[in-house]
């Protein structure tokens, strides 16, 4: 039996876990269907077919037909619940007309939309197969012979006399008509009578399936042809499809501040080469001049600590990393100008946890999760991200556990960031980067994250240019200068 | 649209409608204090002579309603008696509305309730309907000359003489003794997705079945003709409440369409009740006329701009003193090319309740009443502005430059919203000041409205701005001895 073709294959059993997601705070702006399909990695071949869909979504017409395909599959969704939901027997068969209706306009959509890259091509062959097609043209006749049955029978009388008597319609005129016409005979205006929309209640289903027996044998007859059809297939492209908008619409957001997006290149060596980088997490917080940064992780460089000022933008750095890594990693687009990044086996983050901990007890937290990452990075291409881990405790204890961890990462040459406020990381043999004033910047408010000329005394420096208290600002003030 | 005694459809200008202020300065709330004790009555008619209109034709309208009752006074008496139960008829249909608006808020409508309010709304439009007839019956027995009543009338009887008005009380009738406890009829339609989209009352002259109980049991010796089978399916009785909801909502739509039907005819005929009140404070005024042996006149319109009025008695004098004989009238004439008048006098010689007297007349010609005065031939005005010295009260006292300052103020104001064709009262203006100056600043100003063909009347000590108009550009008058002016 052929199956339908899916438009999000599953190439790794590799899963990132969700810690990092909520670490990144992917989960402020993405939402859970969403992150649970950047969960898996891809292999090369998905992250190129993945990168023409989201190509090919750049364009207003495909993406508008995407949204038409999706709002159609989830009209199918809905009325296969309230078709489950339908516990009356003539709710039931209006619902099965809506659902005939509503799976016959899903396949046909699904069946047009070829041209939108290769993933969509072999929906598009599935749903537009001879068979598919001949089953489309019946239904479409039957969903038009129950309608018109259903018509027949949408209209009756009600009359609560000494019984209670249902009754086929015999064109009465109501009294509301009557009078409406009388008044407006007078010159009256009469407003349009607001319709009803009621649910009817089993006795009255009873009663209107009993006084039109014939016609729902008709219907049933015609319900039953199609008993071997699953007609949830379409609905399963619903989550995949989901999955491509709402990255699409996070590029559209990003763009409308001016953060470009690029596909990256897939290096055939491990490495991470991107320019200007950006991390779109900052949209959750609707900040809209969000400072880019270069990163060059390569084999020779794959590790880098970060030092910097509070507020200097050092988690901002490691959050766009890892993000972007992710996205790649899921055959999405990247928020760079430039990137060249190589499909890693993984990525796995380490930042502090919320939960109170006295100092030994954190310390020791740490350290087991430390220890656990690494297991799992074990012989693997792996990128590490690390977030002020062990600053929970003294300097000198918590220093001696960066180091230990620094020098298993660097023997097993894996690549990653690693935040700290430990200066004391300088005197290692590691490179480190550094977040400093922007040069550029003519107010000095913004940091970039450069690699360290080596002046553990530029950080408090930094501070007090951001706040004017530095000896230059605060001699302009002296002599009113003004900067 | 709303059948009014008072106002024509559509009015030809716009007009800025008359501030209390001018009319606390012209005296007119003291004057009409003396003709009618009733302060509801008398504020609605003076809110309408506030609301100022230059249309001719609308005056017209409301002199010949006026003429209509003061020829027929019984009218008056009879359709203000209609009117005052009409609208007791809508302050109950009002209510009973906020009734079924409450049910349904509180979702404690149930159908004995429903049916109840059905019930009255039916009564409520029912007499609605027969108050038209009243109207419309009561307006036949006089003889009628002005367009005003006979557009009332005619819009009585349009309604009343079409056949579907007794077909409406019938309906009204039906409902109006609609029975908690009867049984009814009703129409349903489902919808596309097999929803109820309709529940109506039929009536029960729709309804054919053919029980198949009574069939089964009943045999006959002999065979009868063969009767017309009807289908049909026994509906088994619901505990859900579908039934009686959907009656609710039935009997719901029905009361809508009653009140709202009701709600028009209020619409339409409720304004009478309000404008009677003009033309009820009108005719006490002019009985009050009559009775102080006051000549009145209803003025006439001039072509060319002037005005002349004979024997202008000053209303509130008239209305306040105990011997109205002892009130000296006086001429008001201001010719066509004249765009002002000078008035000058000593102090109590007259020279503003001259100026109140025509203030007075004006506002009052404008509404369509008569005017206290033997003969007028009046222009009319879109705007009617004033600045009187009372207002002086207002000041602290031995601040001179602060009131100079403040009547600046005023007439800066006054100048930013006046338009053309409006009339200006100005009551000792600029006197706060050394007399050259504000009599210079004064001729100035009133250069500048004779420019934007406003015209003003100032009644003033400052006899150094006599000097300075030309011939014709103002009329001047001096008070006389025992009040005249000439």
């Amino acid at each position: 039996m052929i199956t339908a073709p899916r438009l999000i294959h599953k190439c790794n059993t590799t899963v990132l876990p969700k810690t990092l997601f909520s670490d990144l705070q992917l989960d402020k702006i993405l939402s859970a269907q969403t992150i649970a399909v950047l969960q898996s990695l891809c292999d090369q071949n998905e992250i190129v077919r993945r990168n023409e869909l989201f190509t090919v979504l750049d364009d207003e017409e495909n993406l508008l037909r995407t949204e038409e395909l999706l709002s159609t599959l989830l009209t199918t969704e809905r009325t296969l619940l309230l078709l489950n939901d339908a516990k009356i027997p003539l709710d039931r068969y209006y619902r099965q007309v809506e659902m005939l209706e509503a799976y016959i306009a899903s396949c046909e959509d699904l069946a047009f939309m070829r041209g939108l890259g290769a993933l969509f091509a072999e929906v598009a062959d599935y749903f537009s197969s001879a068979d598919k097609v001949s089953i489309l043209t019946r239904m479409r006749e039957s969903e038009q012979k129950i309608k018109s049955l259903l018509h027949e029978m949408s209209a009756g009388f009600l009359s609560f006399a000494d019984k209670n008597w249902l009754t086929p319609d015999y064109n009465a005129v109501s009294e509301i008509d009557n009078i409406s016409a009388c008044a407006e005979k007078l010159g009256f205006t009469v407003q349009k009578k607001k319709k009803l929309n009621v649910k009817i209640n089993p006795l009255f289903s009873d009663a209107i399936c009993r006084l039109y027996a014939d016609k729902i044998a008709q219907i049933e007859a015609e319900i039953a042809k199609y008993a071997d059809i699953d007609f949830y297939e379409p609905t399963t492209y619903i989550s995949e499809i989901k999955f491509f908008l709402e990255i699409h619409g996070l590029i559209q957001k990003a763009k409308k501040v001016g953060i470009p997006h690029t596909n990256a290149k897939i290096a055939k060596e491990p490495c991470y080469t991107v320019k200007e980088l950006y991390d779109i997490s900052l949209l959750a917080k609707n900040c809209e001049n969000i400072i880019p940064n270069d990163a060059y992780f390569s084999a020779k460089e794959p590790f880098y600590f970060v030092l910097g000022a509070n507020g200097g933008g050092k988690t901002t750095y490691l959050r766009a990393v890892g993000i972007n890594l992710i996205l790649f990693l899921a055959g999405c687009p990247v928020f760079a100008k430039q990137a060249e990044i190589y499909p890693f086996d993984i990525v796995l983050s380490h930042f502090p946890k919320d939960e109170r901990f006295d100092n030994t007890g954190r310390l020791d937290e740490e350290r087991r999760r430390t220890e656990e990452m690494l297991k799992v990075a074990q012989g693997k291409v792996a990128f590490l991200l690390f977030n002020e881990t062990f600053s929970g405790t003294d300097d000198k204890r918590g220093f001696e556990l960066l180091k230990d961890a620094a020098t298993q990462i660097d023997n097993r040459h894996h690549f990653g960031v690693y935040v700290t406020h430990f200066h004391e990381v300088m005197s290692l043999d590691y490179p480190v980067l550094s977040a400093e004033v922007d040069p550029t910047d003519e107010n000095k408010r913004t940091f970039r994250i450069v690699h360290s000329k080596g002046s553990a005394s530029s950080y408090a420096t930094d501070i007090l240019k951001k706040y004017g208290l530095d000896k230059n600002s605060l001699e302009a003030r002296r002599y009113g200068n003004g900067n | 649209m709303a059948i009014s005694i008072l106002f024509l459809n559509e009015r030809t200008s716009k007009t800025e409608p008359i501030s209390e202020r001018i009319l606390y300065h012209l005296s007119l709330d003291r004057s009409f204090a003396h003709i009618c004790v009733d302060v509801k009555k008398r504020n609605r008619f003076l809110s309408v002579i506030s609301d100022l209109t230059d249309d001719k034709n609308e005056i017209l309208y409301r002199q010949e309603v006026l003429k209509d009752f003061e020829n027929n006074p019984d009218l008056l008496d009879q359709i203000i008696s209609l009117s005052t139960r009409f609208e007791e008829l809508r302050v109950s249909q009002k209510d009973a509305g906020k009734e079924e608006y409450r049910l349904n808020a509180t979702g404690t409508a149930s159908s004995a309730a429903s049916k109840n309010i059905l019930g009255a709304q039916a009564l409520c439009l029912k007499r609605a309907l027969l108050f038209v007839k009243a109207y419309g019956e009561l307006l036949a027995k006089f003889d009628l000359k002005s367009d005003g009543l006979i557009n009332l009338f005619d819009a009585c009887r349009e309604l009343y003489e079409n056949p579907e008005f007794s077909k409406l009380i019938t309906f009204c009738s039906k409902y109006e003794n609609f029975s908690a406890s009867g049984y009814w009829d009703y129409k349903f339609t489902l919808n596309d997705e097999g929803r109820i989209e309709e529940y109506a009352l039929i009536d029960h002259r729709y309804i054919h079945v053919t029980d198949p109980d009574i069939k089964k049991k009943g045999f006959s010796l002999f065979k009868k003709a063969e009767e017309a089978s009807y289908p049909c399916a026994r509906v088994n009785p619901s505990k859900d409440g579908l039934f009686e909801s959907l009656a609710i909502a039935s009997f719901s739509d029905l009361t809508k369409l009653f009140s709202s039907t009701s709600e028009q005819i209020f619409s339409r005929f409720g304004a009478i009740g309000h404008e009677l009140v003009f033309y009820d404070v009108a005719l006490k005024y002019i009985n009050a006329l009559t009775a102080k042996n006051i000549p009145f006149c209803y003025p006439t319109f001039s072509t060319n701009n002037s005005i002349t009025v004979k024997n202008l008695y000053d209303l509130y004098l008239v209305m306040s003193k105990p011997n109205p004989s002892d009130v000296i009238p006086n001429d008001f004439i201001l010719g066509e090319s004249n765009g002002g008048l000078l008035v000058f006098g000593n102090n109590g010689s007259g020279k503003t309740v001259y100026l109140r007297s025509i203030g007075t007349m004006q506002v009052l010609a404008q509404a369509g009443l008569p005017i206290p005065g033997e003969s007028a031939e009046i222009s009319l005005f879109s705007q009617l502005a004033t600045q009187f010295s009372e207002s002086e009260k207002e000041f602290c006292e031995g601040n001179d430059a602060g009131r100079f300052e403040q009547e600046v103020r005023e007439l800066a104001a006054m100048v930013d919203t006046l338009k053309e064709n409006a009339l200006v009262f100005l009551n000792e203006t600029f006197q706060s000041t050394a007399y050259a100056e504000g009599a210079e600043g004064l001729y100035h100003l009133l250069k500048h409205f004779s420019a934007l063909n406003i015209r003003w009347i100032l009644v003033s000590h400052l006899r150094q701005i006599e000097a300075m108009f030309e011939n014709d550009e103002a009329t001047v008058l001096h008070t006389r001895e025992g009040y005249n002016i000439s």
